[in-house]
């Protein structure tokens, strides 16, 4: 069907030097258009292709006040319906300054417990994990390492003064279940359904070690190692880490996936952290593996498989067969640095005006 | 290109025809509304179903499709082209330019440059058109091989 745009409320004047003048031009435009030419607008949607199961709504907190929200398209904490629908998410604003790192993540800490009682804590092999274990030890909290255990395979060593339960699970089992996890939830990522299997060996709230705080240079190229454009940095979160989100609404479970963004101000403590402003302020062009700090970084949750190798390779296979069989659960949503970091009154210096004064400004 | 009559389409019949473009016939469903992989947009969150106007753009002539593109805003003062095809047997016609210059023209004075990406051979066409390499930019390599560059042009001076 042929379709007249609507051109309804269209700015004549050009040049016009006041700025304010153009925002609310484009803000009229956008106003006239939006309903037929948005993303979702009648114009633009798509139906849905996908054939999961809607999720129960959202009803814990996975982070503080769930300031940390996602979803696909208009759909909060839910799961992908459509293989092209836009996936998003959004962070609340820090309410003060931050205290540094591990001051915000004894806070996060003791807000997780006093809001959900005894925790337990995924004892996967991730530097993250051995730092909640170890930072929890120290505040005395009640928690109990989940290890499982992939029969065959070698497992990470766990802190025997503290409480521990084990799971064994037969590969072919795991197998299933991640099959199962990645259809149900839009994950091709076998490491994370291997989170998942740690939240079910408790009923105890359990707190991942993965999803990682990353950045990225879109304007470093991987395929052929070098900077090809002035440096353009977003914070980075996948489709498939709140995976793990899905599968606890629609099974009833509770826990705490993304324990690095529990508060903005946690957020804002790594962001604002002493290594990643130095990194940043010595090599502003560099790879995304420069920039990020190693305690942090996205291969943390991989460690098991560094250790085992053949454990890596068939996660390895598993990983290419669940992005075979769900080939839309593979995207991204990136969050222009500049604008983060003024949602957490951060300031980054002197890099990242140069991003906004070529791709233009949002006004609000 | 006389005869040639450029109108809106819907996003579903756009990203189906425009799909041998990306050789996905076959998975044109995976064809998201916009494209963010080099760090584009700047809307983040859910202002991007507030702000985000996309145009799929369709050329016909003599009733028959042939050729398509999109056109989209990433912030409220610059807009991205995304996709120029042309069928085979119109192409060299200036079917494409024209295509352009209408989805260009579809945004007011607010929005005042435009980008977009070239594979290598395209470079010469688009520059014609008035667009130039950004500025510190070169050809990136994506995971397939593809080559590519960012191209931008001022609508407004």
């Amino acid at each position: 069907m042929v379709r007249r745009l609507m051109m309804d409320g269209m700015p004549t004047s050009s040049g016009d030097p006041d700025c304010r003048f153009a925002m609310d031009a484009a803000a009229e435009f956008i106003a006239a258009n939006i309903g037929e030419f948005g993303l979702l607008g009648t114009n633009n949607v798509v139906p849905n292709d996908c054939q999961r199961k809607l999720i129960p709504p959202c009803n814990q907190e996975f982070t503080r006040g769930n300031h940390f929200r996602f979803g696909f398209d208009g759909l909060e904490f839910g799961n992908r319906f459509s293989s092209s629908a836009t996936y998003w998410v959004e962070y609340g604003r820090a309410s003060r300054s931050h205290g540094g790192f591990l001051p915000e993540l004894r806070r996060a800490l003791a807000e997780i417990y006093d809001s959900y009682g005894p925790l337990s804590i995924s004892n996967t092999g991730a530097s993250l994990g051995r730092l909640l274990i170890a930072t929890a030890k120290e505040m005395g909290l009640s928690v109990e390492q989940i290890t499982v255990r992939i029969d065959g395979h070698r497992f990470p060593p766990h802190d025997e003064s503290l409480p521990h339960r084990v799971r064994s699970i037969a590969w072919s089992e795991f197998e299933e279940f991640a099959r199962s996890f990645a259809s149900a939830f839009g994950c091709n990522d076998p490491w994370l359904a291997f989170e998942a299997v740690h939240g079910t060996v408790s009923d105890a709230t359990n707190i991942c070690s993965t999803a990682p705080v990353v950045l990225h240079n879109h304007n470093y190229n991987r395929n052929q190692g070098k900077e090809v454009g002035p440096p353009n940095w977003s914070f980075v979160d996948h489709e498939k880490f709140t995976a793990v989100n899905r599968w606890l609404l629609a099974s009833g479970r509770r826990g705490v996936p993304h324990i690095l963004r529990w508060s903005p101000e946690l957020l804002a403590a790594q962001l604002d952290s002493l290594a990643r402003r130095s990194r940043h302020d010595e090599a502003p062009d560099a790879s995304p593996s420069r920039l990020t700090p190693a305690r942090h970084d996205g291969r943390g949750h991989r460690r098991q498989s560094w250790t085992d190798a053949e454990l890596g390779r068939k996660m390895d296979t598993l990983g290419l067969l669940l992005h075979a069989e769900n080939p839309d659960c593979d995207t991204a949503h990136y969050y222009p640095i500049h604008r983060l970091l003024g949602r957490l009154d951060l300031e980054y210096g002197r890099h990242l005006g140069q991003v906004e004064a070529l791709y233009g400004r949002v006004e609000g | 290109m006389k005869n040639v009559e450029l109108t809106t389409i819907g996003f579903s019949e756009w990203r189906r025809q425009i799909a041998p473009l990306w050789g996905m016939e076959s998975s044109s469903q995976l064809i998201q509304h916009t494209a963010n992989g080099h760090g584009q947009m700047q809307y983040v969150g859910r202002e991007q179903f507030r702000r985000v106007i996309l145009f799929p753009i369709a050329a016909e002539l003599e009733g028959r499709r042939i050729a398509w593109t999109s056109t989209y805003n990433i912030s409220d003062e610059a807009v991205r082209v995304r996709g120029i095809y042309v069928l085979p047997e119109f192409r060299d016609r200036g079917i494409g330019h024209l295509m352009t210059n209408h989805a260009l023209a579809l945004w007011p004075a607010p929005w005042k440059r435009c980008f977009m990406y070239a594979w290598p051979a395209n470079v010469a066409r688009y520059e014609r058109w008035g667009f130039a390499i950004a500025p510190g930019h070169e050809m990136r390599t994506e995971a397939d091989g593809t080559e590519m560059v960012l191209m931008q042009k001022e609508l407004r001076t």
